[in-house]
């Protein structure tokens, strides 16, 4: 009985929700319908690898152009220069967070320390150095991100022989200049710049 | 953990390193990441080291011994590189010169281990805990989730004894929810600690919807759960642990471990459980593997489970009427009553599985847990042996 009871009160709930979904797929039309048709398959199959409006840096074409835009725009404060966030540090969480990692009320064993060398009462992670893992690429500011997707394009025109230079998130002439070659050897308008077209021909997925 | 001995080159510190193609590079290198890349050929490692001589600093150059390959700038790794996957993630151990493969994409099991600490001695432990202060392996594991690229289906966050991260714990737990967003993140913990109220909070408040938590309980008394893990006071701080999470609205997966002491009282738990804890997601009854404290505690841990069907069978049933819905793991369906293989699950990690000569003609091989493989060195659930399709049949009717 109780099972019923159960059952019947789902069915009863559900009634609206399958209502609103006809009503919902009604005034959508026929694209909706080919769209969610479309979904089903793999998109990378039917598409490009990127879209004109996924490539932020298309028309960008130096280093020194985007800082005469960054000097007025609202994120201007966050313009890392050319250390970017290389080091990613994330400062005072480790000075806080290591002493309190024991819980309050059940203190470990005194542990002995990792390296014969550390004194006993400090707690100190081998790699002093250790690297912080990076934010991921979304959050990375305009900059950052434009950075990146030079790299990208400089490691990928290095690998093709086509740049000799720095990989260093410059746009600088030499990198223009071997995207230049590049769109040539691919029959692209020869802009030197990282055009949707040009990136997709690199292969490269552009940084959002 | 998968472990392959290399010979380094050049590479100064202990690290996390993602595995890569040259052709994959351009489209992932990323500055805080640390990139090994797989090369055959000398003029791969040569335009690898254009890069390095460009000014990219995260990459090492990874390549088959039979490569004759030198270079004085670029930090090299030499293995057996078909050991390897393209987006492996590895940890490079200088001293022992040898690399751990901590993560890889085409396993069914992923787990992180946090610590090798644990506030338990249990019976049966696989991985005896050690005393080290080993909080490096919490920066790891950050790093871990960094270079992972891909969500899986879930991870397990293991140890010895998450919880003893203390508030670190959740820090691991967000950096995997926000790296993998689509991954359940199974948390293998005694859940002792949580019976502490103020870490409790920090803990649970707002934390992910993917996380779950599976605890162990090996008695519905203190005395029996006490000695299962070697620790006085254990039942009641996780019995409290259990009943935190369930108040935070987590879900529990709860473990059992078949071996002599809990066997003897299992159908007896199982109706615990069913009266006092039927909030709790499913129950595991785990088969015990045969290694670590296992080996020295044999006269507990080594039964063969074909003398328990009895005890299995009324525990499920009390499952079953408590409407707890159970799983078998790490129990080759030779080991198990016919009517219980229903609920036996392939639980064994990929790395670590194996079957005997018997099973080759087996017929329900292909639905089976398989074994440890130190099994072979050890003792086996049961006595393994082939199951075929008459005596299936004869078992039906």
């Amino acid at each position: 009985m109780k099972k019923f009871i159960k059952s019947l009160s789902l069915f009863i709930a559900s009634i609206p929700l399958a209502a609103a979904k006809a009503t919902a797929e009604l005034p959508a039309g026929q694209d909706a319908v080919f769209e969610s048709q479309l979904s089903d398959f793999n998109p990378v199959q039917l598409r490009p690898l990127n879209h004109g409006l996924d490539n932020l840096f298309a028309g960008h074409r130096s280093h020194s152009s985007h800082r005469s835009h960054s000097s007025h725009a609202s994120h201007a404060s966050h313009y890392s220069g050319s250390s970017g966030r290389g080091s990613y540090s994330v400062p005072a969480q480790d000075t806080t967070s290591s002493p309190s990692t024991t819980s309050p009320s059940e203190a470990l064993p005194a542990a002995p320390s990792f390296s014969s060398e550390q004194p006993n009462k400090e707690i100190v992670s081998p790699r002093l150095d250790a690297p912080k893992p990076p934010l991921p690429s979304s959050q990375l500011t305009f900059e950052e991100k434009r950075r990146l997707q030079v790299m990208r394009v400089q490691i990928a025109l290095i690998g093709l022989g086509l740049y000799a230079g720095t990989v260093d998130g410059e746009f600088n002439t030499d990198t223009q200049e071997a995207l230049r070659s590049f769109q040539r050897l691919k029959r692209l308008p020869s802009s030197g710049l990282m055009t949707t077209d040009t990136l997709n021909a690199l292969g490269i997925m552009a940084v959002q | 953990m998968r472990k392959l001995p290399v010979k380094t080159h050049g590479i100064p510190l202990r690290g996390v390193q993602r595995v890569i193609s040259l052709a994959l590079l351009a489209n992932e290198w990323e500055s805080g990441l640390q990139f090994m890349v797989l090369v055959d050929s000398i003029g791969d490692a040569g335009i690898l080291e254009q890069l390095v001589d460009g000014g990219l600093k995260n990459i090492v150059v990874c390549v088959p011994y039979h490569l004759d390959w030198h270079s004085h700038i670029m930090p090299t790794v030499a293995c057996d590189t078909r050991a390897l996957e393209l987006h492996d993630v590895v940890v490079l151990n200088l001293e022992k010169q040898e690399l751990l493969v901590v993560y890889r994409n085409s396993d069914m099991h992923h787990a992180i281990q946090l610590t090798n600490r644990c506030n338990s001695f249990c019976l049966m432990c696989s991985q005896p805990p050690t005393t080290h202060d080993d909080q490096w392996l919490i920066d790891e594991a950050l790093l871990v989730a960094a270079h992972i690229n891909d969500s899986p289906s879930a991870i397990g966050l293991s140890g010895g004894e998450p919880l003893l991260l203390g508030p670190r714990l959740r820090e691991v737990i967000d950096a995997y929810a926000t790296r993998l967003p689509s991954t359940r993140i199974e948390i293998l913990t005694n859940g002792r600690l949580l019976a502490d109220e103020v870490l409790a909070t920090h803990l649970l408040t707002g934390i992910s919807d993917k996380v779950s938590w599976l605890v162990p309980l090996y008695g519905h008394a203190d005395f029996l759960h006490d000695f299962v893990v070697q620790s006085v006071g254990a039942f009641e701080q996780t019995i409290g642990g259990l009943l935190t999470l369930q108040s935070y609205g987590q879900a529990i997966q709860l473990r059992i471990v078949l071996i002599e002491p809990t066997l003897r009282v299992l159908p007896e738990l199982c109706r615990f459980i069913g009266r006092n804890l039927p909030f709790v997601r499913e129950v595991a009854l785990m088969g015990c593997e045969p290694i670590g404290f296992a080996l020295a505690n044999r006269d507990a841990c080594k039964t063969d489970l074909a003398d328990w069907h009895a005890e299995l069978i009324e525990a499920a049933n009390a499952l079953r009427r408590a409407n707890v819905p159970y799983i078998f793991m790490n129990t080759p369906l030779c080991a198990l009553p016919q009517s219980l293989w229903a609920h036996a699950h392939q639980s064994i990690s990929d790395w670590k599985r194996s079957f005997r000569e018997e099973c080759s003609i087996c017929v329900v091989k292909t639905n089976c847990s398989g074994l440890f493989s130190w099994h072979n060195h050890n003792w086996t659930p049961t006595v393994i042996k082939a199951i075929d399709g008459k005596a299936c049949n004869e078992e039906v009717h």
